[in-house]
């Protein structure tokens, strides 16, 4: 079924010049033009749902948060003034779709907690420890729980910089901010990774 | 911290992939820059695996995406004359429940008005001389009620709600045509209103009684156009005698007169 839905989706991307830019485009999608909306879509579906993905890995939860970009990305394409890149102003939504999401994902994941705790204090006194369970994992695990456990700007800086090797300049305007401000930003956000990662690795045995 | 292990951390910060002689000579000396190099290198070795691991394919097709945009487009056009249609139906309906009200109040006020004062118009002084005797007085406490066509008639009728005596009760007046100008039937009113035989002048804010010792009449006071048609505005005048001064409950201005 999704098969024939990517078919159809190549069917209708015919409809519009394929050599047009993004900009030309968003102008276009902006008179109510379907087909340039469509054409945007399949020029950044795939990339930007790479970035979600590795915010949220989960396949579902990153396809809901494509779909939400792109129909916030239409809806507010009259705000969209071309004093950057479409492809920057679209990750820009993106990211800020993943902090709103990983916002509910942290209060959700506190109450569940709360009652495991709670149902653990009754019948399990003595359950394994996050280190210890990062202990039966492998070394890729106790990566993403380190990344897991960033907060949502580190863990995006990481994934910009690190993980989809964007330059300094590309990161500063999806971000709206200097490019000197990134470096250091991503400098701390190494540095809170590895405070991370390093008793996760301990815990392995990858680190004496 | 000296000087070679500063240069360490500005070379892990950059990203070095290599690390020069001297600082590999020194790292084995130093147990802190070598434990800050071992989790460089973890760090660099997930992240490699990392972004060595493929990213499924996003399969989410455009037709849903186009569905919903068309879905919040039509949610949020609202043809343009729809808000006015609202607004006038709105009007329509707060203008039907004033003139409910309009209907309703001279019935519903007509006991309030005779329990409390009017701050308008105060009853002259004079209208003490005129006091009914009381035994006609209890009975006018019940207002007749008014039928809803009579105010809602086009025309400035003045209403002559009077109260009489049990006794002597009887209908005074008629209501004036429906064609009557405001001020004639302004008139009219004041000359329907039963009138005491010994009539204060016209200047004064008060209206003579007659023998009758209370009336209610509804005044028309102020004409608006609705559904093309002239309506207006009533106000209730009571009128008495000083018998208010001892049996209306404490109030001796019970009995009101309006001029106009
Ligand atoms: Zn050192």
């Amino acid at each position: 079924m999704m098969d024939r839905a990517l078919a159809m989706d190549n069917l209708y991307a015919g409809a519009v010049d394929r050599t047009l830019t993004d900009e030309q485009l968003a102008a276009k999608a902006r008179a109510g033009d379907s087909a340039a909306m469509e054409e945007l879509y399949l020029r950044y579906r795939q990339p930007i749902f790479r970035v979600v993905y590795r915010s949220t890995r989960n396949i579902d939860e990153a396809e809901d948060i494509v779909q939400d970009v792109f129909l916030k990305a239409f809806e507010r394409l009259h705000t969209f003034r071309e004093q950057s890149r479409f492809s920057t102003w679209l990750m820009r939504i993106a990211l800020n779709l993943c902090t709103d999401r990983a916002r509910m994902r942290h209060r959700r994941q506190e109450l569940l907690e709360r009652e495991a705790d709670h149902k653990l204090a009754w019948s399990h006194p003595n359950a394994p420890d996050p280190i210890e369970a990062a202990r039966q994992n492998a070394f890729q695990e106790a990566f993403y729980t380190a990344l897991d456990q960033l907060p949502e700007h580190h863990r995006q800086l990481i994934i910009l910089r690190d993980l989809e090797e964007m330059d300094y300049e590309e990161i500063a305007q999806i971000l709206g901010v200097s490019v000197g401000a990134v470096k250091l930003r991503v400098m701390r956000a190494r540095r809170a990774f590895k405070t991370k990662l390093e008793p996760l690795l301990r815990a392995i045995g990858e680190l004496e | 911290m000296r000087r070679l292990c500063r240069e360490l951390e500005r070379s892990i910060a950059s990203g070095a992939s290599e690390l020069p002689s001297a600082l590999q000579a020194h790292i084995a000396q130093c147990a802190r820059c070598q434990h800050l190099w071992r989790l460089e290198q973890a760090y660099r070795r997930g992240l490699h695996a990392a972004r060595s691991e493929p990213v499924p394919a996003c399969e989410v097709p455009w037709t849903p995406i186009q569905a919903r945009l068309a879905e919040q487009k039509a949610t949020k056009r609202m043809p343009i004359g729809r808000p006015y249609a609202y607004a006038g139906g709105f009007a329509v309906a707060l203008l039907a429940a004033y003139l409910t009200w309009l209907v309703r109040a001279p019935q519903q006020n007509a006991p309030a008005l005779l329990a409390t004062p009017s701050p308008a118009i105060r009853q002259d002084q004079s209208l003490k001389a005129s006091e009914p005797p009381k035994a006609n007085f209890a009975p006018e406490r019940a207002v007749r009620p008014m039928a809803p066509n009579q105010v809602a008639s086009a025309a400035p009728a003045p209403r002559p709600n009077r109260i009489a005596p049990a006794a002597t009760f009887q209908k005074t007046g008629s209501r004036p045509k429906a064609t009557e100008p405001l001020a004639q039937a302004a008139l009219t009113a004041k000359a329907r209103l039963p009138r005491q035989a010994e009539a204060p002048s016209e200047g004064s804010a008060s209206i003579a009684l007659n023998a009758e010792p209370f009336a209610v009449a509804s005044l028309p006071l102020s004409q608006y156009e609705l559904h093309n048609s002239l309506q207006v505005e009533y106000l209730p005048i009571h009128y008495g005698t000083p018998s208010s001064d001892t049996d209306n409950e404490g109030n001796p201005h019970d009995a009101i007169i309006c001029s106009f």
